[in-house]
């Protein structure tokens, strides 16, 4: 599984079975092999390969990001069998294609999606949505270039009370070989493909606001060997605590970082870290 | 814009420092056991006769670890006696298997390396067709291909379609004696369509055919099968007690098929020839056994053992092969010392804060 979701509202955890088709919905709290309190599976659902999802616990739904159908699917939040979504945001105006990361700020009313791209003309970085968009629509922005840092997102998370967007940004270079069980076609037989731990560039925590657009940097990082992080894949938040948590699948670990500053008001975040300190 | 933060050092992370096992290999020839390590992406080959009942690390006769190795988040391996080669599989991100010689050790480059499909998990060696077969999770198939293959070379056939009944194989283990292939389906199952970040998005939308699960199953077919292939027996249903069947082995001397079932902490022995929702000839499982999350496990019919490679402890345990019940190994092999927690992750791609209970969770 690529994607979990905590609905503190409703005390339930949410995660996607790629391999099924499926998105499951457990008690908070469950253990062993409890089973599912509800399963959206079957055709009429539209999934294909559900990737990761996200819960909106404000209105009621979940968002679910498939990789197969390059789609974002809102389904109520207590959807139960095989029912079509509610929503869902589809096409070539949508620039989405491997959708790995997706989250909603219910305050700023935005769905963002991370996907990359790696075809001509594709882009990688994070595409935000009106909440209730939905169908083949131009996203309302779209963080992604040079100044961004983000080679390949993957994992969001979202402090809706001040609109802001944390990302994994796993970053390294990954090419598959095949197009399902047969070796991709436009690849040369005796080509050597690099090792996904020890190419691209290195991974990092990036915040940005609900309202940025283009080629802007992060707002704030978590980066360098000092943090432990090399490829990060999976980002969540503690507001409240200040905390930032992330899985990096190189360390095959889980680090926690305090960063209270991450977590201020508006006014109050553009000042660097070390000024911030001098006047504490 | 400057951006705050920047080298902050993590207040506080779990990482297991020491390997944990996957999958298993024995060369009784050559009295060698080779084991993957999933946690700091290694492989560990022991002396057959290693481990004990104490408590310390048992020392590995080699280690492969390191960039230049190719080896990541890995799975099953496998012995070629013959040719003295190891092969490694790699699962969810390399996209690769590497072989390596008998006498590898360190930080060194695949003797070669083959790439296969996403999600590759199992392998099985048939050293008479000179051939080796897979399995993929995603894609609920076995393909074969030559045992050289090298690079890109695509597969000399795979069996995959509806009437396979493979969903979501972990294990796979060639019955070289009898013709047959056997697979161990989790029971996830579903039709994918192309999903990378390289896949342009095609003229037509893609569309679901929809997810099911089944009950997980151990599937054999023909080994000259090919395409939509019918098994020629399953074993499937709730007297099987089969949960989450990972790594396999054939005895094909004594007609058994083992398999450790990760879902219940056990290792269940099936008559080779079963068929159908039928119970296990044996089940060894219990506290006394150490058996937890069981990966893969190997038998050695020359030395009438049966390893088990543990996932959830930092540990492979011998049996007697016919041990049935809440039996004590024979032996442990310990990759930290006793009493050392795992920390359980495999591939950690995401994680999500629980508030009311101030927890975090991370899906494997």
């Amino acid at each position: 599984m690529h994607g979990i979701a905590y609905d503190a509202t409703h005390d339930e955890v949410i995660v996607p079975v790629a391999l099924g088709a499926a998105v499951l919905t457990f008690r908070g709290g469950a253990t062993g092999a409890e089973a599912p309190i509800r399963v959206i599976q079957g055709r009429k659902t539209k999934l294909i390969r559900p990737h990761t999802v996200a819960v909106d616990e404000q209105n009621g739904e979940i968002i679910v990001a498939d990789t197969s159908s390059r789609s974002l699917l809102v389904f109520a939040r207590d959807a139960d069998g095989d029912l079509p979504p509610k929503r869902v945001i589809q096409g070539p105006k949508t620039g989405l294609l491997f959708i790995v990361g997706v989250a909603v700020d219910p305050v700023h009313d935005r769905i963002v999606a991370a996907s990359a791209s790696s075809i001509p003309g594709g882009t990688s970085g994070l595409f935000i949505f009106d909440r209730n968009d939905q169908g083949d629509v131009a996203p309302r922005g779209v963080i992604a270039g040079p100044q961004t840092g983000i080679v390949r997102p993957w994992q969001l998370a979202v402090d809706p009370s001040l609109g802001r967007v944390f990302v994994a940004a796993i970053n390294n270079e990954n090419h598959p070989p095949y197009q399902l069980e047969m070796p991709r076609a436009d690849l040369a037989r005796n080509l050597q493909l690099p090792s996904p731990w020890t190419t691209g560039a290195l991974g990092f925590v990036g915040v940005w606001d609900i309202h940025d657009n283009g080629d802007v940097a992060p707002r704030a990082v978590i980066k360098g060997p000092g943090s432990f992080l090399v490829h990060p894949a999976g980002v969540a938040v503690n507001p409240k605590g200040g905390e930032v948590f992330a899985t990096d699948s190189v360390r095959n670990g889980l680090f926690t970082f305090l960063a209270p500053h991450f977590f201020s008001k508006p006014g109050a975040d553009r000042v660097p870290i070390e000024n911030r300190r001098d006047h504490e | 814009m400057t951006s705050i933060g920047g080298e902050l050092p993590p207040l506080r992370y779990v990482v297991d420092p020491y390997p944990t096992f996957n999958g298993i290999a024995i060369d009784a020839k050559n009295n060698r056991v080779v084991m993957s390590d999933e946690n700091r992406k290694s492989v560990l080959t022991y002396d057959r006769a290693s481990g004990s009942n104490a408590t310390a690390v048992t020392s590995p006769l080699r280690q492969i670890i390191g960039p230049q190795t190719e080896i990541g988040y890995i799975s099953a391996v496998e012995f070629d006696p013959a040719q003295r080669e190891i092969y490694v599989v790699n699962n969810d991100i390399e996209d690769r298997i590497v072989v390596f010689d008998y006498g590898a050790h360190g930080d060194l480059k695949p003797k070669r390396r083959l790439y296969v499909p996403h999600q590759t998990w199992g392998i099985s060696l048939n050293p008479v067709q000179d051939e080796i077969a897979i399995s993929v999770q995603q894609l609920s198939m076995v393909a074969v291909y030559r045992r050289e293959a090298t690079g890109l070379e695509a597969p000399l056939r795979i069996i995959k379609g509806p009437h396979t009944e493979m969903a979501d194989p972990h294990g796979v283990r060639w019955d070289v004696a009898h013709h047959e292939i056997v697979v161990a389906s989790h029971g996830n199952y579903s039709v994918i369509t192309p999903y990378s970040a390289y896949d342009a998005e095609g003229s037509n939308t893609p569309t679901s055919v929809g997810g099911h699960f089944l009950l997980p199953s151990l599937s054999v077919f023909e080994d000259s099968a090919k395409g939509d292939a019918r098994p020629l027996r399953t074993i499937q249903g709730p007297r099987t007690k089969l949960n989450w069947p990972m790594g396999i082995d054939i005895d094909a001397a004594n007609n058994e098929i083992a398999v450790a079932n990760n879902g219940d902490n056990s290792v269940l022995v099936f008559s080779r020839m079963a068929d159908g929702d039928v119970t296990p000839a044996r089940v060894i499982g219990g506290v006394r056994t150490g058996i937890s999350s069981p990966m893969s496990v190997a038998i050695d019919t020359k030395n009438d053992e049966l390893w088990v490679a543990n996932y959830g402890d930092h540990t492979a345990l011998v049996f007697s092969r016919t041990a049935t019940g809440d039996a004590a190994p024979k032996r442990i092999i310990r990759n930290a010392p006793a009493g050392t927690p795992t920390g359980g992750f495999g591939n950690p791609y995401a994680v999500a804060y629980d508030s009311k209970r101030d927890e975090l969770l991370v899906p494997n």
